[in-house]
């Protein structure tokens, strides 16, 4: 039995390459038991490759997972046992329906089929249980995809981008649902997102991984009192990727609902910014100061990586 | 040895469960439906005949079955191995406590089961039909020296000689998300050596029955329909002939081959 904060979940100079472009680079991951773990990042970073290599979809070619305590690849069956995964977009059999398609996977798992019920009220799909699941919306698709990945009672959930596509009720209630999970059966949650506001309400722990290297790891609380001093502005702007290769290299910035974020020290460098935008031919249609968080923190480790 | 035998057998109940209401379903009702609607037409046609064998009757299903049952095993496969990629299905069965080799075998036989499905609800279709026949126009009935075992025979022959046909075009369709290039793959090399037959025989390049023949025997594809293009007929059904054979040794090895392969794929 782990024991609490014993690490559920740990990589040992994990690496993975497609071809010739090396996606991941000597990832130490460690998630520890009973947290719930948000893995950051932003688009193309790795997050996904990194999941798929904890649930061997991907062999990796150097390094070592360990789950449970034990080796991935010769523990594979034990391993997949205790885990619940939804991967990337939900992955269902759009023309069946809803109750089907969890008997498929409780089936295979070999699993009784009368917590299929109490999972389907445990989602909110009780109504819209013998609907096929091609009518359902994304929200309810996610939720569907959830109760699958529950099916099993898992020690580990590992969800890749759950909140994707969801409206902010959808969001509200899958993160309503997987606190209640995290706390009422003790499961490990481990969750990559690029929806930082969500992660931060959501997380307890935390990592963030950049181009394919862990920039980051630890507690969310230490994460964001990194960002104390730290402010973000959003710029609306006529030309955003002018503007971020503009202050390329000198601020942490990136591109987000078609506004520039740049994270900045004091207020001068805000002016510093906005002032270097202008001169260099872009107009600036408004500009706004984010309180600091983990948007902060996540933009100031980026741009350290970048620098580095 | 048992874990894995339980393993399988969920994977198998899995897959026709998933597969029921499905086209692949409705494909294998449609393709013996639809060969012995066919064949039923012409038979009716010899009504004015003054005397009919039912011998002709067996003879034209067997020819017909085998000829549409090598683009049925292309269609069917390839649909229903794109169910999986259809719904980004395969990366949640790969993550699921199950060998890779069990999920690939129990689908592979899931399938081969709609394939034996449609075998036998050709031969009930067919007796219905002469059935019915018999009851419309009595000459045209089983009567009483109908050769049972000549209709099953004739039928499972094309079925056996298919052998290849499945691993190749299982490996094929588990491979290839796009569903349409399987399709293709499979259509061409089922119709291609007819194609060369007509022009050879256009050409005159080739005449005797023969060379004929040894154009639609080699390719795995075409061998199924082969006694179609046989003009010289044998009263003798011979079911497991050398090229069969050799057919069934290669899709055993496709099909291990297919598995090893299954077992070490990256899922991305």
């Amino acid at each position: 039995m782990l024991t609490f904060r014993q690490n559920i979940i740990q990589t040992h100079a994990l690496s993975f390459s497609f071809g010739k472009r090396q996606v991941l680079k000597s990832i130490e991951l460690q998630v520890p038991a009973g947290c719930i773990f948000g893995f950051l990042g932003p688009n193309g970073a790795g997050k996904s490759t990194t999941i798929k290599t904890l649930l061997g979809l991907l062999h990796t070619e150097n390094g070592m997972i360990e789950i449970f305590g034990k080796e991935l690849n010769s523990n594979k069956m034990y391993v997949l046992e205790r885990i619940g995964a939804m991967v990337e977009s939900p992955s269902l059999y759009d023309h069946l329906v809803a109750s089907r398609n969890l008997e498929l996977t409780a089936r295979m798992r070999n699993l009784r089929l009368v917590r299929i019920p109490e999972l389907l009220d445990a989602v909110g799909l009780t109504a819209d249980a013998h609907r096929p699941v091609k009518q359902y919306s994304t929200g309810m698709k996610q939720r569907l995809s959830l109760a699958i990945a529950l099916l099993a009672e898992p020690e580990l959930l590992i969800l890749d981008e759950p909140i994707n596509g969801l409206d902010p009720n959808g969001i509200m209630e899958m993160r309503q649902l997987l606190t209640r999970i995290n706390q009422e059966h003790n499961c490990t949650i481990l969750l990559s997102s690029h929806i930082l506001t969500e992660i931060e309400k959501l997380c307890t722990d935390v990592a963030i991984i950049n181009s394919g290297v862990l920039v980051y790891q630890g507690t969310m609380q230490s994460l964001l009192s990194a960002a104390i001093g730290k402010e973000v502005i959003k710029i609306h702007a006529s030309n955003l990727e002018k503007a971020s290769s503009i202050l390329d290299g000198r601020f942490a910035a990136i591109e987000k609902d078609n506004k520039l974020l740049v994270t900045v020290n004091q207020n001068s460098e805000a002016a510093f910014v906005i002032r270097t935008l202008v001169e260099n031919g872009i107009d600036i249609y408004s500009a706004e100061r984010e309180t600091t968080g983990l948007e902060a923190s996540f933009l100031h480790l980026l741009n350290e990586n970048h620098q580095s | 040895m048992k874990r894995y035998l339980q393993s399988f057998q969920r994977v198998l109940r899995s897959e026709i469960l998933k597969l029921r209401g499905t086209f692949v379903f409705w494909l294998t009702l449609l393709y013996p439906l639809c060969t012995v609607f066919l064949v039923t037409l012409i038979w009716i046609g010899n009504r004015q005949a003054k005397v009919v064998s039912t011998d002709q009757y067996i003879s034209n299903l067997g020819n017909s079955a085998s000829f549409f049952l090598t683009f049925f095993i292309v269609l069917l496969i390839s649909l229903a191995c794109n169910i999986e990629f259809k719904s980004s299905m395969l990366k949640h069965l790969l993550a699921l406590p199950v060998p890779r080799p069990i999920i690939y075998l129990g689908k592979f036989t899931g399938i081969m089961l709609f394939i034996g499905l449609a075998l036998v609800l050709t031969i009930i279709f067919a007796y219905l039909s002469l059935l019915i026949c018999g009851l419309i126009y009595p000459k045209l009935g089983m009567g009483t020296s109908f050769n049972h075992a000549a209709l099953v025979l004739n039928l499972l022959r094309s079925y056996i000689a298919a052998a290849a046909i499945y691993s190749i075009q299982y490996w094929l369709s588990m491979k290839l998300k796009n569903h349409t290039l399987p399709v293709a793959i499979g259509s061409t090399l089922i119709v291609l050596p007819i194609a060369i037959l007509i022009i050879l025989g256009i050409t005159g390049l080739i005449s005797r029955n023969a060379d004929f023949l040894r154009v639609i025997t080699y390719n795995p594809y075409s061998y199924p329909y082969s006694p179609g293009f046989n003009f010289v007929k044998s009263a003798e059904i011979v079911i497991f002939t050398t090229n069969t054979i050799v057919f069934i040794i290669i899709s055993i090895a496709i099909l291990a081959f297919g598995t090893w392969e299954f077992g070490r794929r990256n899922v991305s």
